[in-house]
């Protein structure tokens, strides 16, 4: 028997795939051949240190984050998913099909008078000139409870943050009512609901938080 | 037997797929409940790396939040989810791959298991050691063997669940099980070294 055959049995014996033939077949090469029975225990070793390796836990705040990112989620492409999904109901019966040929042709004569609507007022409005993108200075760097946060492109990031860190950081983003919430729970960063993005490391692990302004 | 055993299951995923469908957020939060655990092991077992393992898991539970009422009952849920975990690993790391990121960075394990009362500092030690090795002989394995191994030894995955996830037939998924613990017996021994 090759290598590979015996180790293919020994690793199904381990596992409880062989039917009794098989079973004793091995039991009786083991005890034939110490060679045999040395890789057998050597598989075994293995097999057993992988489930300890199984045995450790997650970290307790995963499951924080996963909800977070699929309410994220939610709210961002369940309205679209909601209108994906009656439309592709409303295309596949074909009795619809004149119907939604009459939606179609309607929805494109509101399109070219709204668009027709939009180039008159856009003509109306003054021109407005705006300074060059390079003479927007962007703000000065904010010292925020013994913190120095800096603003880079749409956010803030605090100074000795990894920027690889930085870049990957998971998005929590933080609703205006829970803002007041959250602040409260961090007295040492006063104001930072103010930023709005923000870059910083919370006990060690690097997030990105979103607080959302209150609505007018 | 076996058909009556797997009755309740494969009703209760239905059940939780149906309720998804009508979204009870609930259901998401029971997936999560059963399977989080297995998902954080498999990413970070095939990424070898507990941050991205982090990161990987997120991706993995989005793709089944989103793909999760497309699910139709052929198997049980819980092989849909390790086919999603095993594809999306598969992604996230090919990607990796291609920019010249080794799967082999493995991080010190963190070894948060209770230690035993009976136990010595130095028991404990050789322990830790040992877990770090196989830790790290188990990233440098083959990904084909990798994935055979951690879906069975790791996920605790029959031979037949395995074959439906990676789509191999059975005596692929005996001999890659066997070939993958047997480089790692050798890897093991050798200390972790290629």
């Amino acid at each position: 028997m090759t290598h590979d055959a015996t180790v293919e049995l020994l690793s199904r014996y381990l596992d409880g795939d062989l039917n009794p033939t098989e079973r004793q077949q091995v039991e009786d090469l083991m005890k034939s051949d110490a060679a045999t029975a040395e890789i057998y225990e050597g598989l075994r070793q293995v097999r057993g240190s992988l489930g300890q390796l199984a045995d450790s836990a997650p970290p307790a705040h995963l499951g924080v984050l996963v909800r977070r990112r699929v309410v994220l989620e939610a709210e961002e492409s369940g309205l679209w998913q909601r209108v994906d999904a009656r439309l592709r109901r409303f295309l596949v019966e074909p009795a619809m099909l004149p119907a939604f040929a009459v939606v179609l042709a309607l929805a494109a004569m509101v399109y070219v008078l709204a668009s027709g609507l939009d180039r008159f007022e856009r003509a109306r409005e003054p021109l407005i000139l705006r300074p060059p993108p390079e003479a927007v200075r962007a703000p000065a760097p904010k010292e925020i409870g013994g913190r120095t946060f800096e603003f880079q492109g749409d956010r803030w990031i605090e100074l000795g943050v990894d920027a690889e860190l930085a870049a990957s950081a998971p998005r929590v983003r933080v609703r205006w009512q829970e803002s007041a919430e959250w602040q409260l729970a961090h007295p040492d960063l006063p104001g930072v609901a103010d930023l709005g993005a923000v870059v910083l490391d919370l006990g060690g692990e690097v997030v990105e938080l979103v607080f959302e302004k209150e609505p007018e | 037997m076996a058909a009556i055993a797997a009755t309740p299951t494969i009703q209760s995923d239905r059940d939780l797929v149906t309720r998804h469908q009508y979204g009870d957020p609930e259901a998401f939060d029971e997936v999560y409940e059963r399977f989080g655990g297995q998902v954080f092991q498999i990413a970070r077992r095939m990424s070898g790396d507990a941050a991205l393992a982090e990161d990987l898991s997120q991706e993995i539970f989005l793709r089944i939040y989103k793909y999760l009422d497309r699910f139709k009952g052929k198997s049980s849920l819980k092989t849909w989810v390790y086919t999603v975990s095993i594809n999306c690993c598969r992604s996230r790391l090919g990607r990796r791959a291609r920019r010249g990121k080794s799967f082999v960075e493995v991080e010190e394990e963190r070894f948060d298991q209770m230690p035993s009362p009976t136990e010595g500092t130095e028991a404990r030690v050789v322990r830790r050691e040992a877990h770090e090795t196989l830790a790290r002989a188990l990233a440098r394995l083959p990904r084909k063997f990798r994935e055979a191994v951690v879906l069975r030894d790791i996920g605790d995955l029959s031979y037949e669940e395995i074959s439906g996830v990676l789509g191999v037939r059975i005596g692929t998924v005996r001999s890659r099980i066997a070939r993958g613990r047997d480089r790692l017996r050798g890897l093991f021994h050798s200390g972790g070294a290629p």
